[in-house]
């Protein structure tokens, strides 16, 4: 029993085959790629800025770094991590031509990313409240320099997921070139991903508590 | 090209959430592994970044050229914090 949304013989999706979708790729990942590279060896070179600053003063870096609530980061990354999830399965959904499925999980995956957003605006509310801006220290600078810069980017990945998500939902079946958007907003939703996993544990665990 | 199948992206993302887990209570709890928690902490960090680039961004099927990329990206990424905490004295 073909599922409705993916009956082959009657209503065959526009990425019927493996090969088409591979073609695609190759003709317009490379440019997403390109730019994901890019934007995280920026970010790496943001890494070493840290860390050589925090030669500077040890002690500083490590006092105001102690001063960070874990339980933000630990939950931060589980909302990230899930939201991922659940692109890859939107992303798999999308692949199988089931534009149902995909716009679900695009909209469980926005969602669930809604949650990080909510959680660094109370994260940085308490700290403002508290007196602590960037120019409380440089520790201060690099935590809301690092951490802004990487919402900023957070904040594209939400309008991609909400534009696919409509996008997704203006055609009978997923066609190749919404596949193909599909697809690239996925790899940049896990780059916001992957930058918070090297993010969290170097601003917030390396400090000995 | 075959995709990350449903069950597997779901085993991945239980790896992300138990190491999210166990690295956050290590951090609080530094007395198990003491002075190189740190260390334990952004090697756990490089093993999840490297399974997000690996399977949910599907590099492990991607050209060899994307791939070493982004295994470079990861080595490069801790070798340097690692490394500088390192010349830090480790604290």
């Amino acid at each position: 029993m073909p599922h409705p949304e993916n009956d082959m013989t009657q209503n065959p999706p526009d990425l019927a085959t493996e090969e088409a979708v591979s073609i695609l790729r190759g003709r317009h990942l490379p440019g997403v790629l390109v730019f994901i590279i890019a934007d995280m060896a920026v970010f790496c070179m943001l890494f070493v800025g840290f860390m050589v600053d925090r030669m500077k003063d040890v002690a500083l870096f490590n006092n105001s770094a102690i001063a960070l609530d874990v339980r933000f980061g630990v939950a931060n990354t589980l909302i990230l991590v899930t939201s991922g999830l659940f692109v890859v399965l939107a992303v798999n959904a999308a692949r199988a031509g089931l534009r149902k499925t995909t716009r679900g999980w695009l909209l469980l995956s926005f969602l669930v990313g809604a949650g990080f957003g909510v959680s660094k605006i109370v994260e940085y509310s308490i700290k403002i409240s508290s007196g602590i801006t960037m120019q409380t220290n440089p520790f201060y600078m690099y935590y809301y320099a690092l951490t802004g810069a990487h919402f900023l980017h957070f904040v594209g990945g939400m309008i991609a997921l909400a534009v696919l998500w409509v996008l997704a939902g203006r055609e009978a079946t997923v066609s190749r070139n919404t596949f193909n958007l599909i697809e690239s907003g996925a790899l940049y939703w896990h780059m916001v991903d992957l930058l918070w996993l090297f993010l969290f544990p170097m601003l917030y665990l390396l400090v000995p508590r | 090209m075959s995709a990350l199948s449903n069950r597997n992206a779901v085993l991945v993302w239980a790896f992300l959430v138990a190491a999210t887990l166990g690295s956050g209570w290590l951090a609080e709890h530094q007395g198990t592994v003491g002075h190189w928690t740190a260390l334990f902490v952004m090697l756990v960090a490089y093993a999840k970044g490297r399974a997000v680039m690996m399977y949910f961004m599907e590099m492990h099927e991607a050209p060899f050229a994307w791939r070493l990329a982004f295994e470079i990206w990861g080595a490069v990424a801790t070798a340097a914090i690692v490394g500088l905490w390192w010349f830090a004295g480790g604290a």
